[in-house]
Parts: C-alpha cells; structure tokens; sequence
C-alpha cells in the first residue's frame, strides 16, 4: 500500500510550508519546509515512494537516489508521529 | 514537540504567515438560521416576533454547503466553524462535519447545546467533529429562559459535561447581559466546576436585518464599572499595548452566510459577494470590500488617532460597523467601556 496521510489528520499549507495540527494521535503540531511539504501533499495512497522521490528531485533539481533517501527518512518520521499509513 | 494551541510559537508564526498572504485559516460557515431558541440579542432577526424563516429557497441547500467547504479548504482554511442559527437542527450536520473532516479540516460547531446529547454527542466524534463552542446565557433556568425564551440552562450545562467527557476541544461562551449579570459569578464556578474554559462575551451588536430590540439588554458603564470592581474584575480589564485597530477580518477571517453571502467576518456584515453566484476564491481576491479592508491603515481610523484611550480599547470593527455602518469608526458603548478602563487604570497607577 501506498503511504498516505491519515483521513483524521488536519494540515494545511501556508505558503511553502505545510502546517499539521494532530488533534487525534499525539496531539501535537508540526511545520514542514518546503521540501517535506512537497512530499506530503503528494501522500495521497497513490504515489510509491519511488514516485514521491521523482518528484522531489524534479522540482528541487536533485539526483533520484538521494531524492528517495530523502523520502524514506520522512516517511519514516511521519510513521513515527502517526501522521501515515502505508 | 509543539502543542495544539494557536498561540503556541510554531503555530502563532504560520498563523501570522496566513495573516500577510491573506489566506483565510478561520472561517464560520452559518448552516441555517434555523434555531430552538429565540434569544433577544439574536443578531439573525427578531426571532421574539417573527417564526424562524423556513425559506428553503435562501438557504444553501446541502450540495452547496458541501461544496462551500472543499472551496474554503482549497482557499486555505484549516479550523472551521460550523455555526447558525442552532447547527444542531440541520438534518445533515453529520454530513457536513464529515465532509469538514474528509477536508482535512478541524471542525468546530458553535452552538446552544440544547441538541447536544450523548447519542449525538458519539455520532459527531465519528464524523470528526473536533471542538465546540456553548453558548451560556444564565446560571438558573429563570434568567436562561427570560433571555431566550425557552429553558436550556441545564441542557447547556450537560452539554458541556457531555462533551468533556468525550474528549472534544470545548470552551463555554458566557453571554454577558443585563438579566444575568448577578449570576456572572456562578456560570463561572459551573464552568470551573466542569473542568471546562470559558470565554466572556458582552457585544451585542444590532441585528442584521436591522429589526429593533436587539440591544435592550446589553449592558452599559455602570455595569462595566461594576464588573470592574468585582472578584472578576482582572477579566474585564483590557490592555492594548500596541495600540492596535485592525482585526483579522478578510486576512485570516471570513464568514459565510446561510444564504451564501460572504462576508469579511460573521460578525462585520459587510457584502463582499454570494457563492451561489460566483466563485469563492475569485470574491476572495477580487471583491473591493476585500481589498478595501486590508488596505486600510492606522491614519483610516480617524477618531482613534485623537482618542485618549486607545490604551484600553478593545475595538471590534464588525460590532462597530453593525452599529454604525462605520467600519473605522467607533459606537458610544466602545468609546463609554475604553473611557471607564482607562480611567480606573488612572486611578489605580
Ligand atoms: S442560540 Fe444563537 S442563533 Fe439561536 S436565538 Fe440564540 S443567538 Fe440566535
Ligand atoms: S474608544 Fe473608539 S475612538 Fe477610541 S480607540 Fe476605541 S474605537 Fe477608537
């Protein structure tokens, strides 16, 4: 399964940044740059990992294979903090 | 780790961020206009005289409503307020809290409370139903129905309890007004008791239709002099530091209507368009009410660059502008309330 962003979780972006608001799980926010809320809004159960780091490193010019190291550490984080599943 | 509260520094510095891109994180979308009480302050109308309107055909209907809130998410909304009328006489407010919370969104209702029982209580926590805002007009039944026609004092209270107990995010609104204002203290020590905060409320604006009545119990100096010196007094005291004017209107605020007028603020009822009529991004960006309102600068607020006591101010434009039909301007009960603050600070210092 894809990852994707917990229906119960609330978030919205504000300008480049994204902010979380989990009033469900640790009831805790978050703020994400504009790189991790790139790859956020693409958390949608349609994107593999893979697919998330090639469009990390179209739109911030990076190579694929640090792009998608990238993209494993946040999704590692965002399991972590019970934002995900997938 | 950061905590939940809008004033908690991650989240007051993107809310201030919203606050320079105008992007409108707080909106209130009224549902209805429906309502079981008919308070006397009701800035609706007068619902003393008049039925509650059942004009299907000026309210949203349901579709829309739905639609309303996936165009405030896509214009960057992340609380929403569901409020009325009464929110919990809609017969698809489960719908809507959903559809809120399928948005990513963190719903509020702001509501009397009178519907707000257990069952209901379980089924809106499934929808996603965050947080509530009750509405309190008295501490015995007596005042509570003189005020709003109708008993609910104790349902008020119990839904307070109700939905602490299910872990929903709640504060208690206190009504302050002329017939309870010898009960302040208990509707305080209820909301202590609970375990729940409370805000306190004294604006009674005009209604927006204009019907005379609304303000007949609002309180006026001799009260606030009276709450002042009381054990309560420290709430009532108001500092502006910055000497502040504007608000959140039209920035991180917007209302819309049950008829899908849009307005700066639910509480400045100054038309800027109708989303059954035109897109909400585009009266987001293009209504001159909008861009009137955020260009506005200290020097527009013409009697308060002379006003001596602008230090205690806490100046609401929509309250003033629904009195008035000023939206810089000031209203009599503003200026008596910055005078008596000011003038007991004096006398203190
Ligand atoms: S509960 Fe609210 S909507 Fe209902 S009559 Fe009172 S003020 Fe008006
Ligand atoms: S009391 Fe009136 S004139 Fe003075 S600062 Fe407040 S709103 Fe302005």
């Amino acid at each position: 399964m894809n990852p994707k962003v917990k229906s119960d979780i609330s978030w919205q972006r504000i300008g480049t940044e994204v902010l979380i608001m989990d009033t469900t799980y640790l009831k805790q926010a978050h703020s994400l740059n504009s790189t991790a809320a790139l790859v956020w809004q693409h958390l949608n159960g349609k994107n593999s990992p893979k697919q998330l780091a090639s469009i990390l490193s179209e739109e911030f010019e990076i190579d694929e294979s640090s792009a998608l190291n990238d993209v494993e550490a946040l999704l590692e984080r965002f399991r972590k903090l019970q934002l995900i599943e997938g | 780790m950061h905590d939940l509260k809008p004033s908690s520094s991650l989240v007051a510095n993107l809310i201030a961020k919203a606050h320079s891109n105008h992007q409108p994180l707080f909106p209130t979308l009224e549902i209805t206009q429906i309502c079981n009480l008919a308070c006397k302050h009701c800035y609706n109308f007068d619902r003393t005289k008049q039925a509650t309107p059942n004009n299907q055909q000026e309210h949203m209907s349901s579709a829309q409503i739905e639609n309303a809130i996936e165009q405030l998410r896509d214009l960057g909304a992340l609380w929403i307020n569901l409020s009325g009328g009464e929110p919990l006489t809609h017969p698809d407010i489960l719908r809507f809290v959903n559809k809120a919370s399928e948005c990513h969104l963190i719903p509020r209702l702001k509501t009397n409370g009178l519907l707000f029982d257990e069952a209901m209580a379980e089924r809106l926590k499934r929808a996603g139903l965050k947080g509530l805002d009750v509405s309190i007009y008295g501490a015995s039944e007596e005042t509570y129905e003189k005020f709003t026609k109708r008993p609910g004092k104790e349902k008020a209270f119990n839904a307070l309890k109700i939905a602490k107990e299910k872990g929903f995010d709640i504060s208690a609104s206190i009504i302050i007004h002329k017939l309870n204002l010898s009960e302040l203290s208990q509707m305080i020590s209820q909301c202590q008791k609970l375990g729940v905060k409370f805000q306190l409320s004294d604006e009674i604006t005009e209604r927006y239709d204009k019907s005379p009545g609304a303000r007949d119990y609002e309180i006026d100096g001799n009260d606030m002099k009276m709450l002042l010196s009381s054990e309560h007094g420290q709430l009532f005291k108001y500092k502006n530091h910055e000497q502040g004017l504007q608000c959140s209107c039209a920035k991180t605020v917007i209302g819309i209507g049950f008829d899908g007028s849009v307005y700066p603020c639910i509480g400045a009822p100054i038309l800027a368009g109708n989303i059954k009529e035109q897109a909400l991004a585009e009266i987001w960006k293009n209504s001159p009410v909008f861009s009137k309102i955020r260009n506005l600068r200290k020097e527009d607020f013409k009697s308060c660059n002379t006003c001596d006591f602008i230090d205690h101010c806490n100046r609401s434009s929509g309250g003033i502008y629904a009195n008035t039909g000023d939206y810089c301007g000031c209203d009599s009960k503003t200026l008596e309330f910055s005078r008596i603050r000011s003038m007991l600070s004096n006398n203190q210092s």
